[in-house]
């Protein structure tokens, strides 16, 4: 049971705050954009940048998730 | 919606949906054996070197790149006749400004080398994921061996088809007295100095010959460990002694209390920066690749396609970020502290 339920608490609570971050980020860069479309560019290649850095974070739990899947954690077998 | 009615749209969509119908019912894919680390490839080693097949991609990739560039180097023209060097300075250019914007023309100059390199190398090593057939086409083994050797529960039945054996949908699944009983088994035949081998094999598994590199997590803290080191390297060799006061060493007098708990916040931040660059990267690649094989396992036609792009687009953004935080390391290494210019 412990072993099923670990793998995706790790990855569905450390999705959570990304979600929330890549959503804010975006939403700023948009806001931007709409305002000052002639940087538009510059401005997607900098979200983009910023989305795969949030994104990492859960990237990390999902690191954690798949060792917890597939190697198992010291002391659970 | 009226075009939509017209025979040739109209029999495209039913074909798609028919065959859609059809490989949801008949054509099952078999859920490829998911291992974290290299699986090595029974029966080839070098010695007592396992050649893992991430091992053999990664050669792969090298050779793709070394050859794309030297064709591309060949025959150098001042007005390019060839598409491949056409492509080659188109990229030189877009990603050596985008340099300049970051760092400056010198530095740009200096380490566009480094950072193409990483991103074509990564960038193929990163779309070998979606090659067809690269992660079908391989050894069959004894589930039995697999479980001996790497704790795999779940095996396919085969079957010959001409010259070739090919995995069946049939799920075999070891029960927990069985792995008891190969256990065992392999622990005496170690024992005996033979190699274990089941008489009757319960089921097979496939070790592909090629899985993309960087799916192992050997090749990305290897590339992290050697691009933070060398920022380093390049630290000292452009700032000399000043570069150790950015860590807070000792030896170097007249600092405030500050600066010592900024220097060991440096210090450890050197080593966030190699978990989170080669953790990053293979999390992403290999996340990737469990997606399409779960998407291929589920509805083998159609489901599986914007997965590809999505990982196409993924697979290139991942060794861009690598590529360019590498220059961005670099770069920062060559700061002087804030501070220093003024004294």
């Amino acid at each position: 049971m412990v072993e099923i339920l670990s793998p995706g608490l790790a990855i569905g609570l450390g999705a959570i705050g990304p979600g929330i971050g890549i959503g804010l980020l975006v939403m700023g860069a948009l806001q931007a954009m709409g305002r000052n479309p002639e940087v538009a560019g510059e401005i997607r290649t900098n979200m983009i940048l910023g989305i795969v850095f949030a994104e990492s974070i859960a990237i990390y739990a999902l690191v954690v998730a798949l060792l917890l899947l597939f190697v198992g954690a010291p002391g659970l077998q | 919606m009226s075009k939509l009615l017209r025979p040739k749209p109209l029999a495209l969509i039913i074909g798609g949906i028919a065959l859609l119908v059809i490989s949801i019912l008949f054509v099952r894919v078999p859920l490829p054996t998911i291992l974290l680390p290299g699986e090595a490839i029974p029966g080839l080693s070098i010695g007592n070197f396992q050649i893992t097949n991430t091992f053999v991609a990664t050669i792969l990739a090298d050779i793709i790149v070394l050859v794309l560039a030297f064709l591309a180097v060949r025959k150098m023209e001042d007005v390019p006749e060839s598409k491949l060097q056409n492509i080659f300075e188109w990229v030189y250019e877009i990603f050596e400004g985008m340099l300049t914007d970051i760092g400056g023309k010198e530095k740009a100059k200096a380490w566009v080398g480094v950072f193409l390199t990483l991103l074509l190398f990564l960038l193929f090593a990163n779309w070998m994921e979606l090659v067809p057939g690269i992660d079908s086409i391989g050894v069959i083994e004894p589930v039995e061996v697999a479980y001996a050797e790497k704790g795999v529960t779940v095996g396919y039945g085969i079957k010959h088809l001409g010259p070739f054996i090919t995995l069946t949908n049939d799920q075999v699944k070891l029960s927990a007295e069985e792995r008891e009983a190969i256990k065992k088994e392999a622990e005496e035949a170690e024992a005996a100095g033979e190699k274990y081998h089941p008489h009757e094999p319960k089921g097979y598994v496939l070790t592909p010959y090629v899985r993309a590199a960087t799916t192992d997590l050997n090749l990305t803290i290897g590339l992290a460990l050697l691009v933070v080191i060398w920022s380093h390297v390049i630290g000292f060799r452009r700032l000399g002694a000043k570069y150790a006061r950015r860590f807070a060493l000792p030896v170097i007098t007249g600092m405030k209390p500050i600066d010592l708990f900024v220097g060991i916040l440096e210090f450890i931040s050197e080593f966030a920066k190699v978990i989170s660059l080669s953790f990053r990267l293979f999390g992403n690649v290999f996340a990737g690749q469990v997606l399409l094989f779960v998407m291929a396992f589920l509805i083998s036609f159609l489901l599986p396609l914007p997965f590809f792009g999505l990982e196409l687009f993924v697979g290139f953004m991942q060794a861009f970020v690598f590529a360019i935080l590498t220059f961005i390391y670099f770069e920062q290494a060559t700061h002087s502290h804030a501070g220093d210019e003024h004294h």
